[in-house]
């Protein structure tokens, strides 16, 4: 299935998106998770936020999404050269995403549609990620992979430059990876940004990628 | 429509499914008054006299008990952290839930409250009464609760520290409360008690929603 | 605001206190001694209550004490909420258990005050009533530093104490009206004699001294939990290393 013509917003290019993040430091407890951490992203990217369970890699992508607030630091989100508001540019996607219990798949899309204030309900988003099959399944009852799908139709959906996903690919199977890549490749493609916290870093093809590692210490 | 009313809708449809959570703090009322009944040996003279402080108490602990219901599981799940990504204020994020508690935990046990007051005599102008004072300080009993459940929200229990946190807020409104169901058969809605306690549950949206809307906050930024 | 910003900073903090707290701790031991001699044995006795007055010397100090830590609590919580001092979060930590405690003193002397009186332990008198629910009010607050990691419980603490601090008013004004509609005219309240020099001078001693008391343990409360944060941050920890680099 190919996103980008099924869902043919996702052509529409952003422009001049940027995340500036200087000097970040996060304590949790007595414990100093990371000090100083400077990223500049300036150009179209994909970041890959590898590092061992429970070293931080969460927090720094939480702290980039503005959803925590950093100990020490500072950060910046533009679009059009311009500074904006976390929540005018970022899309979160927290591990196995947000679906709420006792909901359908379809009304707990429809309920954030309308919660983002977005015009229209669009068919098509769910339709790229394979899931207007499954729209009166319960959300608990979704499998691992038609969580993460639901969370990658809502990125369609929200069209937001900054996309921060915390293992959007945890459960999934090789043509669900791929897919998935397919999808961060296009955003990217378009002139998005996507900061993305994983285990197992798939390789994607002519997309400008770093990687941020956060190691234990020595 | 706003997203104050999209939240209370998807929280009836979601009490709706619940499997009857939303009917935990009625089934406790009816066991806390029968057991206060058969305590003090079930004279309904006798009964008569307390009827309105017992079912006060009552609604009191049985709204305290559906208390993680309000903020902890949108905690939980990262719906709150997705509502602050949609450009909704703490505020209006606490008043939404306070709202939707009030409508599906708390409004059911005021509307039952006619069956319970059977159980003891009442009166019917004093369970006119009781009604009414117990909708007016609605918002208060609402409110404080939520600021408890706000602070508690990270908490995975709290129910031992709902207790102590609320029960010193909830004290002015029991006390007006109370002593304005009792009065009404004497003095009518105009009593200067029922105008103190729709003063406090003025007080409260004012004191309660902003410190709900700040523990939310604090709970979700760190 | 001024000595505020000022003492912000914990190494000065440290500084003042190295001087403050033994003052105040000296200031409080002399205070009380004097002023336990003028009340116990210099100040004459009641016509009425005969020696029972004497306990007003200890009761009415601790209840001034009781509310001004609160106030200090809401001060320090109002000064950490808006600009985020940690001091200040220290500070209003460091007066919680000492304010219980003279609560819980005020309802106690209060007690043993009201018994000759009242033939019973308690009753729900107006004042003692109130005092009881900011026992209550402390108890809560004393509670919530224990929820969470300190930045957040911090945060947690300094809402519930304002919220607190402004339903005081109407919790006292309830009460005593709650009071007026229950209980018979015959019970008498708890009364303080007609404030002559005798009686006002060992009173105000023993309120200064029972302040200094109350600075003292703030200030040691202060400084013991400096000490606890600086321990924290010098166990060995190191941060994550961090490296960015070409995919």
């Amino acid at each position: 299935m190919d996103a980008q013509t099924s869902y043919p917003m996702l052509t529409t290019p952003f422009k001049g998106v940027s995340l500036q993040a200087s000097g970040l430091s996060a304590v949790r407890g007595d414990k100093t998770l990371f000090e100083n951490v400077s990223l500049r992203i300036d150009t179209p990217e994909l970041i890959w936020v590898i590092g061992p369970n429970g070293i931080g890699k969460t927090t720094l992508l939480r702290i980039c999404a503005g959803l925590l607030r950093p100990d020490t630091g500072h950060l910046q989100w533009q679009i059009n050269g311009a500074a904006v508001s976390a929540a005018d540019c970022i899309s979160f996607q927290p591990p196995q995403g947000f679906a709420k219990r006792g909901l359908t798949l379809a009304e707990d899309f429809a309920f954030w549609s309308r919660i983002n204030g977005l015009k229209q309900i669009s068919d098509a988003a769910l339709d790229a990620t394979n899931l207007s099959a499954h729209k009166h399944t319960f959300t608990q009852n979704l499998s691992t992979g038609q969580k993460q799908r639901l969370g990658l139709s809502r990125l369609l959906a929200d069209q937001k430059p900054i996309w921060i996903l915390d293992e959007p690919m945890a459960g999934l199977d090789t043509s669900g990876r791929a897919q998935t890549a397919h999808i961060i490749q296009s955003h990217i493609a378009r002139g998005g940004i996507a900061l993305i916290a994983s285990h197992n870093p798939a390789s994607i093809d002519n997309t400008p990628a770093r990687r941020l590692t956060l190691g234990t210490p020595q | 429509m706003s997203p104050v009313a999209e939240i209370i809708k998807r929280d009836i449809k979601l009490a709706a499914r619940s499997g009857g959570a939303w009917s935990y703090g009625l089934v406790f009322m009816a066991f806390f008054l029968a057991l206060c009944a058969i305590a003090l040996g079930g004279k309904l003279q006798t009964l008569k006299d307390l009827s309105i402080p017992l079912i006060w108490l009552s609604i009191l602990f049985a709204s305290l008990l559906s208390i993680s219901h309000i903020f902890r599981q949108d905690m939980e799940d990262g719906t709150m952290a997705q509502f602050k990504l949609a450009r909704l204020s703490s505020m209006t994020i606490a008043s939404a839930k306070t709202l939707s508690f009030a409508l599906i935990y708390l409004l059911p046990l005021i509307l039952t409250t006619p069956i319970w007051s059977q159980f003891f005599g009442l009166g019917s102008a004093e369970l006119v009464g009781l009604c009414l004072a117990l909708l007016i300080a609605l918002p208060a009993i609402a409110i404080y609760v939520a600021v408890s459940g706000a602070l508690l929200c990270a908490k995975q229990s709290g129910g031992f520290l709902a207790i102590i946190l609320t029960a010193p807020l909830l004290i002015p409104t029991l006390i007006f409360g109370i002593a304005a169901a009792q009065n009404f058969s004497d003095a009518g809605i105009a009593a200067m008690e029922f105008r103190i306690l729709a003063g406090l549950s003025f007080i409260s949206i004012a004191i309660g929603l902003p410190a709900s809307a700040a523990a939310l906050s604090a709970n979700l930024e760190g | 605001m001024g000595i505020i910003s000022y003492l912000a900073n914990p190494a000065r903090f440290l500084r003042f206190s190295k001087i403050a707290t033994p003052l105040f701790g000296w200031l409080a031991i002399i205070g009380l001694g004097i002023g336990l001699y003028l009340s116990l044995i210099g100040s004459p006795l009641e016509e009425e209550q005969g020696h029972t007055v004497r306990i007003m010397y200890v009761h009415v100090p601790a209840a001034w004490c009781a509310m001004a830590a609160y106030t200090g609590i809401a001060l320090a919580s109002l000064i950490s909420f808006v600009w985020r001092h940690s001091l200040a979060d220290s500070a209003a930590r460091a007066l919680a258990i000492p304010g219980a405690v003279f609560t819980a003193l005020t309802l106690i002397t209060g007690s043993l005050w009201g018994r000759p009186d009242w033939g019973t332990w308690w009753q729900w008198d107006g004042r003692m009533t109130s005092v009881l629910v900011l026992l209550f009010i402390y108890i809560g607050y004393i509670a919530i530093w224990n929820i969470a990691e300190r930045k957040i419980a911090a945060r947690l603490a300094a809402i519930l104490a304002m919220v607190g601090w402004i339903n005081i008013p109407i919790i006292k004004y309830s009460v005593e009206w709650w009071n007026t509609l229950h209980q018979p005219a015959t019970v008498s309240k708890l009364s303080a004699p007609s404030a002559t020099a005798e009686i006002l001078w060992p009173l105000m001693v023993m309120g200064l001294a029972y302040t200094f008391l109350l600075g003292w343990m703030a200030l040691r409360g202060i400084e013991a939990e400096l000490v606890a944060l600086k321990a924290a941050r010098n166990t060995p920890h190191s941060p994550a290393t961090v490296t960015i680099e070409p995919a």
